[in-house]
């Protein structure tokens, strides 16, 4: 296979006032999981694991990264790090170990790994290089998403089509905090 | 033009709307500002509690699946909502000016709102704002340009977007489901007073939607205020 020099990661621009940006790798067949779960549950490395099951489109993950940079910057932040929150705002509830539960990663073979670059700080280019796997492009994510499964996670299911749904889970996401999901 | 500087699209009594490239993707920003008369503390609560109502009725019109704007970030401290923004739009408003009763989608514009409405007040959403500028027609599909094009509608290809739901609220009452209909009534009888039937077909369309009916007395509530006017008599 030749290799591409084209970079497969996603980057999105968060909240200007937060100089932060958002870095999204795609890997399937990850052998070391274990490890990788412990770094991160231990904060040892500076990323999150998210099951890319859940994931229909990298924008979801960036509403969720987005309003925990901005919690992060105000002190408004319902766990203990950046990484955490932006795995609770993914869910639609607030029941914070359920959150972490049902997007962090355990067993799984295929990761959408996350990092917050800003200007001075990129930890993704010691971290990647360690993850024993196969890095995808992120126009393949939509190969790992389990519309069933996300629909079912989000109380989408009476939902017909898939045309509605990322708008529906953002809107979700972004009005947890004060309404009951 | 540098994308990410907020580009002021509207200015009303209580908020200003930003069009503003954000998280990737052009966003609609709507701020409501300071008034300046209100005590500070009281100010932030009457704010919260709009940012709120607004965001919730957004949300609830997608269960009555009714289009509205994706929501992406609520921030009580910014006093902002930003939102999705669909560049290909014509608001009802420009579609009727534009286009006039005698274009034959007129019909099909007007049971689309009518039918809309209904699904809202079924879902005890009132809108408290409901004007011809608050709906925009778009295409299911949006295109790249920002142009519209009528023939979409005669391919079923638009959806209503409702917009605006500064004022909204959720209420079971047929009384406020009255007074929305009635304020529907006055905006357009004033901005596209040349087409009077254009209400009737939306009433119309509205009686109908729903073959479980169920809408008889918001129809008899809405003519007792049109007959007495919005304001409820306090005499006696």
């Amino acid at each position: 296979m030749v290799s591409t020099t084209q970079p497969k990661y996603q980057i999105i621009e968060l909240d200007p006032d937060t100089n932060t940006k958002l870095k999204l790798y795609l890997f399937k067949n990850v052998q070391n999981v274990e490890m990788i779960r412990d770094n991160i549950i231990h904060g040892v490395w500076k990323c999150t694991g998210i099951k890319p099951g859940l994931i229909i489109d990298p924008f979801q993950v960036a509403v969720a990264a987005n309003k925990a940079v901005l919690d992060e910057k105000r002190d408004a932040m319902v766990t203990r790090s950046v990484y955490t929150e932006i795995l609770y705002n993914l869910s639609a509830t607030k029941n914070i170990s359920q959150s972490l539960l049902k997007f962090g990663i355990h067993k799984d073979m295929h990761i959408l790994f996350c990092f917050l670059v800003t200007e001075d700080q990129d930890t993704s280019s010691e971290i990647i290089p360690k993850i024993e796997g196969e890095m995808c492009s992120m126009k393949d994510l939509s190969k790992f998403t389990s519309f069933e499964e996300t629909k079912h996670v989000y109380k989408l299911n009476h939902l017909k089509g898939n045309e509605r749904l990322l708008d529906l889970i953002v809107s979700k996401m972004a009005t947890k905090a004060f309404v009951t999901h | 033009m540098d994308e990410s500087e907020p580009q002021l699209l509207k200015q009303g009594a209580e908020a200003r709307v930003y069009i503003c490239k954000y998280l990737g993707k052009q966003t609609i920003i709507k701020e409501r500002f300071q008034k300046k008369y209100r005590h500070p503390d009281l100010d932030i609560e009457i704010v919260k509690e709009r940012i709120r109502n607004e965001a919730r009725s957004i949300l609830r019109c997608k269960y009555a699946n009714i289009r509205t704007p994706a929501l992406y970030l609520v921030d009580f401290e910014r006093r902002k909502i930003y939102m999705e923004y669909l560049a290909t739009n014509i608001t009802v408003k420009d579609f009727v000016i534009k286009h006039g009763s005698a274009n034959e989608h007129f019909d099909t514009i007007a049971k689309m709102i009518g039918q809309t409405l209904r699904k809202l007040h079924d879902y005890n959403i009132v809108h408290g704002d409901l004007t011809s500028s608050n709906m925009l027609i778009i295409p299911k599909v949006q295109n790249d340009g920002d142009w519209f094009d009528p023939a979409w509608l005669a391919k079923g290809q638009v959806e209503l977007v409702m917009i605006d739901f500064g004022l909204s609220y959720i209420d079971a009452s047929v009384e406020d489901k009255g007074v929305d209909l009635y304020v529907l009534e006055r905006a357009l009888l004033s901005t596209h007073s040349n087409y009077e039937n254009l209400f009737e077909t939306i009433l119309e369309a509205y009686k109908t939607a729903n073959p479980k009916g169920g809408v008889e007395e918001t129809i008899s509530k809405f003519e007792e205020v049109r007959a007495r006017g919005r304001k409820r008599t306090m005499i006696g």
